[in-house]
């Protein structure tokens, strides 16, 4: 299925209903999105084109549209563009691919599948929604450029690897799942992280809250590397092969978190 | 029917149904993968007092193995699922656990779940930490060298134990080099491992003894040294008998081990015939024909 958007207003979207499964199994005439506060058709924003076809593409931005692909289970959605905050949250299954950049919230309390941005991406990728105890729980988010704050707060199981650059408080309350960053990480990294990994490809400020334990190879690490070079990840040989800084943390929680820094 | 003048023996193999698994073992080089899985499969020649039979597959080059080191395929067998689970708790915990460098996957896709690691993982103290990738779930547990990897979960199938044939030949030499060479042959042939020393087995056994406290005894009825006093099966000029035992993890896979094992033994001068083992066909599933094996 192809949808086009038409409108050009700044006016947020929220569209749920832009999901392979929901496509699939209900009636395109019927289905509603948000336009503001007001309730519209999702015909009268978007052109609905080969319709037989399962999988999603969104021809042009929709920067300003929130929830695509939220809950979805199956199936793939491809964005031409930019894609709006709360891409994939709370999905199961399937496959999101954005061309350019997301909002925050991306695969915020993810349960499976894999969300792709060739872009950067916004704030709170794979956390938990506000008063929610638990974040990403499974799946996979891939953000070829930078993330902002706050991601994967509250995570639980599942992988983000950032090829670019996070900005602060990444992983903060983590309980398990693991964080991959090729870029640089930015300040207070794993903060009152319970369990997880969060693995550093450049030096970081470290909180002293973490204490260094070993310098070693962690086989477990060869093994999540060599699968995820699968997903063209820039995994050199050395990251694999290379000796990694273990910092246990965050002690003013549990200390069960791990910050593993690589020294090539 | 011959091979290369050898008599082929019109008889069959019969082999029983077992369950098996396929265990990983990668190590920082290809010493230690052999060491710790040459210790795993250590004392493993049989069930009857082993608890299983086990042996090395093959070699894994690192680049088909998940962490990208050498490794070493185990096969393991048990006449019940419960017993394998036993068997590997007991030789993974004692022997892979303890080797240097070892980490221990999963490598076979069967539709029987034993938990391993899920259960080794308490060895870690409360320190153990779990990784889900995909569906693989696998634990780290924290020892004195650094972590022991191992996977939560291996999984078993049905299989096939106890397929083999008898090598005879005018004297011991002869039929030990023949003996090697069918071992060779069939350690080039996948999902297959002949469990006993070398892969050769010289105390083949009969059921039942003279004896009521024992169930199985020396099978007479192949001993060279008693042609003339037992009703024996040996020719004349046959003065010492080997035997190769195969398990498989498929019926195909044994009948390919032993047509190129009884080919290569075949070749070797002073082999008079080859014969199998079997109850008469009443205690096993599976009935291997040699005859059948060369399409014959």
């Amino acid at each position: 299925m192809i949808l086009r958007p038409k409108f050009k207003a700044k006016m947020p979207i929220e569209a749920e209903c832009i999901s392979p499964d929901i496509l699939a199994e209900k009636r395109i005439e019927n289905l509603e999105v948000y336009h503001g506060n007001k309730r519209r058709k999702l015909s009268d924003l978007f052109e609905i084109l080969d319709v037989k076809t399962k999988d999603v593409r969104i021809e042009g931005d929709v920067g300003n549209v929130k929830y695509i692909g939220a809950k979805m289970r199956s199936g793939k959605i491809i964005i031409d563009g930019n894609a709006g905050m709360h891409l994939g949250s709370e999905m199961e299954g399937g496959e999101i691919f954005v061309e350019g950049d997301a909002g925050d919230w991306v695969g915020a309390e993810m349960r499976g599948g894999l969300i792709r941005i060739k872009g950067n991406a916004g704030n709170l990728v794979g956390a938990a929604y506000r008063g929610s105890k638990v974040g990403m729980r499974q799946g996979m988010i891939i953000v070829e450029g930078d993330a902002g704050h706050e991601i994967g707060e509250r995570m639980k199981r599942g992988i983000i690897a950032i090829l670019g650059d996070v900005a602060s408080f990444a992983g903060a309350h983590m309980k398990g799942g693991t964080i991959l960053c090729f870029g640089n990480m930015g300040e207070r990294t794993g903060a009152e992280m319970d369990r997880g990994t969060i693995i550093a490809f450049n030096p970081l400020q470290l909180l002293p809250t973490f204490h260094y334990n070993a310098t070693y190879n962690p086989v477990f690490l060869r093994f999540c590397l060599r699968e995820l070079r699968k997903y063209d990840l820039p995994i050199a040989d050395e990251h694999i092969t290379g000796r990694y800084e273990r910092y246990n943390g965050d002690l003013t929680e549990l200390g069960k978190g791990e910050i593993l820094v690589w020294k090539g | 029917m011959q091979i290369d003048g050898v008599e082929i023996e019109d008889t069959f193999a019969e082999a029983f149904k077992m369950y098996a698994t396929r265990v990983l073992i990668t190590a920082k080089n290809e010493k230690w993968a052999l060491a710790s899985a040459a210790s795993m499969t250590g004392f493993s020649t049989s069930v009857i007092m082993c608890g299983c039979e086990a042996g090395i597959e093959c070699e894994v080059p690192p680049e088909e193995t998940p962490d990208g080191r050498p490794g070493t395929n185990v096969l393991v067998f048990a006449v019940s699922e419960k017993d394998l689970e036993t068997q590997l708790m007991r030789r993974i915990g004692q022997c892979v656990m303890t080797s240097p460098t070892s980490a221990c996957f999963n490598n076979l896709e069967g539709d029987i779940k034993i938990t391993i690691g899920g259960k080794l993982r308490f060895f870690g103290d409360g320190y153990q930490i779990s990784k889900l990738l995909g569906k693989r779930r696998l634990w780290r547990i924290p020892v004195m060298e650094g972590e022991f990897v191992i996977e939560e979960k291996f999984q078993a199938q049905k299989a096939v134990g106890g397929g083999n044939f008898l090598i005879l030949g005018k004297d011991i030499d002869h039929v030990l080099e023949a003996s090697e060479k069918a071992v060779d042959a069939i350690k080039k042939v996948r999902n297959v491992i002949a469990p006993f020393p070398g892969g050769i087995v010289r105390s083949g056994s009969k059921i039942g003894s003279r004896y009521k406290f024992l169930e199985a005894s020396t099978n007479t009825a192949y001993c060279p040294t008693l042609k003339a006093m037992v009703e024996s099966e040996l020719p004349r000029d046959v003065n010492s008998v080997l035997e190769i035992v195969l398990d498989g993890l498929d019926v195909e896979s044994v009948n390919e081990a032993m047509r190129k094992g009884i080919e290569a033994a075949c070749s070797v001068d002073g082999i008079i015939k080859i014969t199998a083992g079997n109850y008469g066909g009443k205690l096993g599933k599976y009935l291997i024909h040699l005859h059948e094996l060369f399409g014959d």
